[in-house]
């Protein structure tokens, strides 16, 4: 049995016959932390998309058991449903649902009868402090998009969570509660977390980093972080 | 979950899914009501015109000899004399002479003079009698008068009461009525016929009240004129016949000999109603066209709305797919969301034809008596209007492809 939750090696992402990225090397187990760092273009969030599947990967990508490099359109949907959650930068919470219908879809996508959705969901929306349920995108202000975005991406219980510069939308004080968030559910539920960032707080708060486009993992504090606010 | 996603989704746009649902219904009812209406108009005429073979009027419009004594309307052409029926009744062609004579009212409800045998009418030999009573009998006296259904409805004239019948075939601002009362005698079951709104009495007590009429006429212009005195109550006239011959063939036979002097005309209303609706079938020829624009228009609608939703409905649905939707349950939502808008639309479409059909109905029986025997809607019309089902998913089957084709991604950053 591979002991990695998360195998990156020699992975490479083509966009077109031109255009390439080269991901990181990564190997993360459960309850694992990472940040993946580096200049814009350098491949963080390309990384994430391919963990999640929504992006075509070649070399070694295995992320739960799941070879990434050979799975089918139908693997790839089972994992997306059940074995990531990816935390958009942009968050991309359904227009027109409510607070609450964006997490209750999360749970009935990943199997929950409705009434069990319902209740999961209310009990998540609370937890990451998310108190207008029936408030749609369009009412809700970035912080809270952000805590709906989280709550729905926590919502099908997965083993990997991948969050794309999840303060690069909030201010300090908001960007360091949303990350003890994510930080504490992960701890919570023992998923792995990797995180794309730019944001100096962020990269002080998590141990293990690697930058992208050098492909070399970076020992903790040594980094010189970039001004949070920049994407990636 | 699907069908809470459907719900959902149905939600977000509930004014843009209304209007489509509107546009169907409007497509359904111009799909069903006009042809509706039109077959079942079609078979309640044919019904009525069917209890006789031939009609005897004066000489003038077919059309409106058989608007005024088969449908009540309209007024009569002149008259014809007694004595037309009297040979007729001589006659061995003859098989039933029915007379009728028109020219009072009662509240707007024709007075027709007649004799017992209108009772006895058909709508054809192997069906029951058109008119059946539903209290009392047939009128024996003079003053007598028997009620269509529709008349004793609305005049809410009961057995034994009576009434004064008014000169003239329509109502007028200060009634001329006669001095002779008439007692009902008998209440006819609805038929479905004109004849439900028309007041049945013995052709007699017509020729006696115009008598009367004449009479004051003539007392009135101080007796100048003592030689036509003895003509009143000689010469009776009535309005028309409806005979039925022995064979068939009699009826064309004494066609042709009415035609031939000016006393008299034979009317086939079976060919006045063909060419009646031989110039409505033009005119439903044409309402065909304007039924398959009106669907043709209804599916665009549906076709515009996928279109128009579908920057938001692609970015919802990538979202889903991010999330762990799969191609078939993306695709599976948005065709049941079209089914379930274009099928709302033919529901609704259904019940407003209900509602209109049925108010048509009740319109057209207060103006003619005629019912509408057969309001269930023709099979073909309703295929014709399902038609926007197949159409319906085939516009919808665009924005599910596009949503399955592309990547997420790609979908979610447009």
């Amino acid at each position: 049995m591979n002991p990695h939750l998360v195998q990156l090696k020699n992975a490479i992402v083509n966009y077109s016959s031109e255009y390439s990225v080269r991901l990181p090397d990564v190997q993360l187990q459960s309850g694992q932390e990472l940040a993946l760092v580096g200049a814009s273009g350098s491949g963080k969030s390309t990384a994430l998309h391919a963990l999640a599947g929504l992006v075509p990967v070649q070399g070694l990508a295995v992320v739960a058991g799941t070879d990434l490099t050979k799975a089918s359109n139908a693997q790839l949907e089972t994992h997306r449903r059940k074995n990531v959650a990816l935390l958009f930068q942009d968050f991309y919470l359904l227009e027109g649902y409510t607070a609450l219908e964006n997490v209750i879809t999360a749970f009935g996508l990943a199997g929950q009868p409705l009434q069990n959705a319902q209740k999961q969901a209310k009990a998540l929306l609370e937890r990451v402090e998310m108190k207008r349920f029936h408030a749609t995108p369009a009412q809700l202000s970035t912080g809270e998009r952000q805590r709906v975005a989280l709550a729905r991406a926590l919502a099908g219980q997965p083993r990997l969570i991948l969050a794309d510069e999840p303060t690069a939308h909030l201010d300090a004080a908001r960007g360091q509660i949303a990350l003890k968030l994510l930080r504490e559910i992960c701890a919570e539920r023992q998923a792995a977390l990797l995180i794309a960032t730019h944001d100096p707080v962020v990269m002080a708060a998590i141990e293990q980093r690697i930058e992208c486009g050098t492909a070399k993992p970076i020992p903790s504090g040594t980094a010189e972080p970039t001004p949070s606010g920049v994407k990636a | 979950m699907t069908f809470w996603l459907l719900w959902r989704n149905l939600r977000t746009r509930v004014g843009a899914n209304s209007l489509t649902v509107l546009a169907i219904a409007i497509a359904v009812l111009m799909g069903l009501v006009v042809p509706l209406l039109l077959s079942s108009f079609r078979e309640s005429v044919i019904r009525a015109a069917n209890s006789f073979d031939l009609l005897i009027t004066a000489k003038g419009s077919q059309s409106q000899a058989v608007l005024n004594t088969i449908f009540l309307q309209e007024a009569p052409i002149g008259n014809i004399p007694y004595e037309v029926f009297e040979k007729l009744t001589q006659d061995p062609r003859t098989k039933k002479a029915i007379p009728l004579a028109f020219g009072d009212n009662y509240n707007g409800f024709p007075i027709v003079g007649t004799n017992k045998d209108y009772f006895e009418l058909r709508p054809n030999q192997s069906q029951g009698l058109l008119y059946t009573f539903a209290q009392g009998t047939v009128f024996e006296d003079e003053f007598d008068a028997v009620l269509g259904a529709q008349a004793a409805k609305v005049s809410g004239l009961k057995i034994g009461d009576t009434f004064k019948s008014q000169h003239g075939i329509t109502p007028t601002f200060e009634p001329d009525e006669h001095a002779e009362s008439f007692k009902v005698v008998g209440i006819l079951e609805p038929s479905g016929a004109a004849g439900d709104k028309g007041i049945f009495v013995p052709i007699e007590a017509v020729w006696h009240l115009h008598e009367q009429e004449e009479k004051k006429e003539h007392e009135g212009k101080e007796e100048t004129a003592h030689e036509d005195e003895h003509d009143h109550g000689e010469e009776q006239e009535i309005t028309a016949i409806l005979w039925t011959p022995t064979r068939l063939g009699y009826a064309y036979q004494l066609a042709g000999e009415l035609n031939q002097d000016n006393t008299a005309q034979g009317v086939f209303p079976g060919q006045v109603i063909g060419q009646l609706f031989s110039f409505m079938g033009q005119g439903q020829e044409a309402y065909n066209l304007i039924i398959w624009l009106a669907l043709l228009l209804a599916t665009l609608t549906i076709a515009i709305n996928t279109l128009s939703a579908s920057q938001v409905m692609q970015r919802n649905l990538a979202v889903l797919r991010a999330i762990g939707a799969s191609k078939n349950q993306v695709v599976g939502l948005v065709l049941l969301e079209s089914l379930v808008i274009t099928l709302v639309g033919l529901l609704v479409g259904l019940g407003l034809s209900y509602v209109i059909t049925s108010l048509v109905q009740q319109w057209l029986e207060q103006q003619t008596a005629l019912t509408l025997p057969n309001l269930a809607p023709n099979p073909s019309d309703l295929l014709r209007v399902a038609t926007v089902i197949p159409v319906a998913l085939v516009f919808a089957l665009l924005p599910a492809l596009l949503a399955i084709r592309n990547s997420p991604l790609k979908q979610m950053k447009r």
